[in-house]
């Protein structure tokens, strides 16, 4: 009764979604044109080349690329796929729009998305849909996609994080049994206990790390609205983390740190990924999402054996809101055959094969509650399924705020300090934090 | 690269009285159309790729731009708030320590690189070949060896420290340490300019010299305070203030090695107008931040210039 959970727990945020998107909505300067006059093109012949610049694991760009050489064959426009490294390609896109050489298409996740949408540089495909095309996808992550009255990207995938661990390592520790449902799921105490033993029986290997690098900072809220807080209030105007919970919070990421539980060097201004560690055997449990388990399973091999299970609670479960969309700029010389591969890419067919080949989550409704057929460890992805049904509405509804990247940046900036040091005290960091988060809001 | 010779003016042209002016115009104006035309495509070049942008440079830090879409005006905003930006003295301060540190050592390590090369010794050439091999190593590419050579869990580096019983150190997770592992590649990058700046000018020290100062007694340690250094002044001169000004752009190492952190302890001044410029799209800011940058390295520039113009005069 997994996915039904899911489905309801998804369209209840619908609504919370739908204002999140008015809010975003905040009077941009300029609005996305729409195409000339030239009618839909919905069915038919495509001509010319359209690219799609994305970043993706070999999987995930294996898929994209068999996509589009079907998508070729069925409407004849040809697709190219390139591809770029992951902490690239925001500064990558970003400067081909500012020398109008954008490419036609490109992969975003749904907290960057408002911040393109909010500069004009996304087509606005309502010529090419139509009203019915939206009620297919989570009305949550369809509501992100909306800016200014106007649908600027298709939702593709969503991600989460779970506990991804080294079953030799907690053989070794003594740990038989991990948590097995939602409702069983470790408390902070006990991951405490358990890094515990890791840490004694397996000398010279760091217990754990979280995956909060760089983009991925944000996933820092997970232990946060675990404790009980959140980031902003309801009115998504002013920062709440000047709370009890908060600084629970982050004393508690500290205290991992400073028992010796924590990798050192893992922190989130380098790009040092727990994801590329966790093979080599010198860390035994990292927070991962779902979207690294064809990659790990392929660094990994058979050298010892892993498994997943869910993230701890305090207050509450919580994880985070990750995922990407596909969006079509305005500038791209071939809109037309773009808009209709990135229709092309969310139909039902090809999102199930995508989320099977590389073990994301889809987004469409009449795929909740399907049982996909995923190529790796498919034994695992029930995990994360449910795991994905603990993302709090708050959360979801800052992390798609046009001025989120702002908001990853202010952790970027200011948790390092804390972290990495044993003497900082923790109203310096909430201090910095809130002044770096009210300026981004502010922008 | 300065070289240390002294100019002399051409000879002028005979003068009869009446006629000077017209004599001289006439052969100076071919030599000065002659010049111009030489100059000229070095010229576009410097127009286009460094004059231009420059001037842009200053029109950008005036505005609010985030890179695409629109640009609005805000005068001398960005100059008021990078006074309050807590970070941007963090960085400067990091790039004045960091400068402090980097530029004695790189001259002592060059010094002592062309001192020990200066002498014959078999290979010698190759020996100088490999000192000055990391100079032309790209930036960015130094920088991926050594961050897994610094890596503190993976990395041959504190795998080497913890066999011989030292404990390991935390190259990216303590700032202090962070900032040692930067200065460690820079100044390994740096020997080999040095080494050959200090060799031309050990090259052009007189044997006489020498000769004269062991009959006074000057040999080994006392050759070197009382001849060597003295006579190196100029070329010691230079060099700092090169290093200087190569110390305040630091950028590409500390980019891939640490992108900053932790936190801001490696944060510097280039590094910090990058990050604020593209990854929080404050183009404008990032051009003022950019325009100060300019403002100091110009200081030492100068300085450099008349030190230089005035010991070619003397």
């Amino acid at each position: 009764m997994s996915q039904l959970d899911r489905r309801t727990f998804l369209l209840s945020t619908g609504l919370i979604g739908a204002t999140a998107a008015l809010a975003a909505c905040s009077g941009g300067s300029e609005t996305p044109t729409s195409t000339g006059g030239a009618p839909a093109v919905s069915t038919g012949k495509l001509s010319g080349t359209v690219t799609l610049t994305t970043w993706g694991s070999d999987q995930e760009v294996a898929a994209f690329k068999k996509i589009a050489a079907d998508f070729t064959a069925a409407r004849g426009a040809q697709v190219k796929i390139e591809v770029l490294p992951y902490d690239q390609i925001r500064t990558v896109v970003d400067r081909r729009l500012q020398a109008n050489q954008a490419p036609d298409l490109f992969r975003v996740s749904y907290t960057d998305v408002t911040g393109y949408a909010a500069n004009g540089v996304l087509a606005d495909l309502s010529d090419h849909i139509d009203s019915s095309f939206g009620q297919q996808f989570f009305p949550g992550l369809w509501a992100a996609m909306q800016y200014d009255g106007a649908p600027i990207g298709v939702p593709h995938h969503t991600d989460t994080s779970a506990l991804v661990y080294n079953k030799a390592h907690f053989a070794k520790a003594g740990i038989t049994s991990v948590p097995d449902s939602l409702e069983s799921a470790w408390t902070w105490e006990e991951l405490v206990g358990v890094l515990g033993k890791l840490k004694t029986a397996n000398p010279g290997v760091s217990p754990f790390a979280f995956n909060y690098q760089l983009f991925g900072a944000y996933r820092w809220f997970n232990t946060l609205f675990q404790a009980g807080g959140t980031v902003l209030d309801p009115s998504m105007k002013n920062v709440t983390l000047d709370t009890e919970q908060a600084k629970k919070a982050l004393t508690w990421t500290q205290s991992l740190y400073t028992q010796g539980l924590h990798a050192p060097s893992v922190l989130v201004k380098r790009p040092t990924y727990p994801d590329e560690i966790f093979p080599t055997q010198k860390i035994s449990m990292i927070q991962a999402g779902d979207f690294l388990v064809p990659s790990l399973d392929g660094a990994i091999a058979k050298k010892f054996e892993w498994g997943v299970t869910y993230l701890p609670h305090d207050k509450a479960s919580a994880t985070d809101l990750g995922g990407n969309a596909v969006v079509v700029t305005e500038g791209s010389p071939n809109k037309d055959a773009a808009i209709e591969f990135a229709k092309f890419l969310v139909t039902k067919e090809n999102m199930q094969y995508f989320c099977e080949k590389t073990t994301v989550l889809p987004v469409r409704n009449d795929l909740a509650d399907a049982k996909l057929a995923f190529d790796v460890k498919p034994d695992l992805m029930p995990v994360f399924q449910k795991q994905a049904t603990t993302m709090p509405e708050a959360l979801v509804k800052t992390s798609t705020l046009p001025s989120f990247p702002g908001i990853n940046q202010a952790l970027v900036d200011n948790m390092d300090q804390f972290l990495s040091n044993p003497s900082a005290t923790v109203d310096s960091v909430v201090g910095g934090l809130t002044t770096a988060i009210q300026k981004a809001l502010q922008v | 690269m300065t070289t240390v010779v002294t100019r002399r003016r051409a000879p002028e042209p005979p003068v009869r009285p009446g006629r000077r002016r017209r004599v001289a115009s006439a052969a100076l104006k071919a030599e000065r159309r002659a010049g111009l035309l030489m100059a000229s495509p070095a010229l576009l070049v410097f127009t286009l790729f460094m004059f231009i942008p420059l001037a842009l440079t200053f029109w950008y830090s005036l505005q609010r731009y985030s890179g695409f879409g629109r640009m609005r005006f805000i005068g001398l905003d960005n100059y008021a708030a990078i006074i309050n930006d807590a970070t941007f003295w963090t960085a400067s301060l990091n790039t004045l320590l960091y400068t402090a540190l980097t530029v004695p050592i790189g001259i002592v390590c060059g010094l002592s690189a062309a001192l020990l090369l200066n002498r014959w010794m078999p290979a010698r050439g190759l020996f100088r070949a490999l000192f000055y091999v990391p100079v032309v190593i790209s930036g960015v590419a130094s920088g991926i060896i050594f961050l897994r050579l610094f890596d503190p869990i993976v990395g041959i580096l504190n795998q080497m420290l913890t066999t011989i019983g030292l404990p390991a150190i935390d190259w990216q997770g303590n700032g202090t340490w962070a900032l040692v592992s930067i200065i460690l590649v820079s100044t390994w990058q740096g020997i080999g300019f040095g080494m050959v700046v200090y060799l031309a000018a050990l090259q052009g020290i007189p044997r006489e010299v020498y000769e004269a100062g062991t009959v006074d007694g000057a040999v080994g340690w006392k050759r070197f305070i009382h001849i060597t250094w003295p006579l190196l002044r100029p070329t010691t001169f230079f060099l700092v203030v090169y290093s200087i000004i190569g110390s305040f752009q630091v950028f590409d190492v500390v980019y891939v090695l640490t992108r900053g952190g932790p936190g801001t302890s490696t944060t510097f001044l280039v590094q910090y107008a990058y990050d604020q410029g593209f990854n929080q799209r404050r183009q404008g800011y990032a051009a003022a931040i950019g325009v100060i940058i300019y403002l100091v390295v110009l200081v030492f520039t100068v300085l450099q210039w008349r030190f230089s113009k005035s010991r070619d005069d003397a």
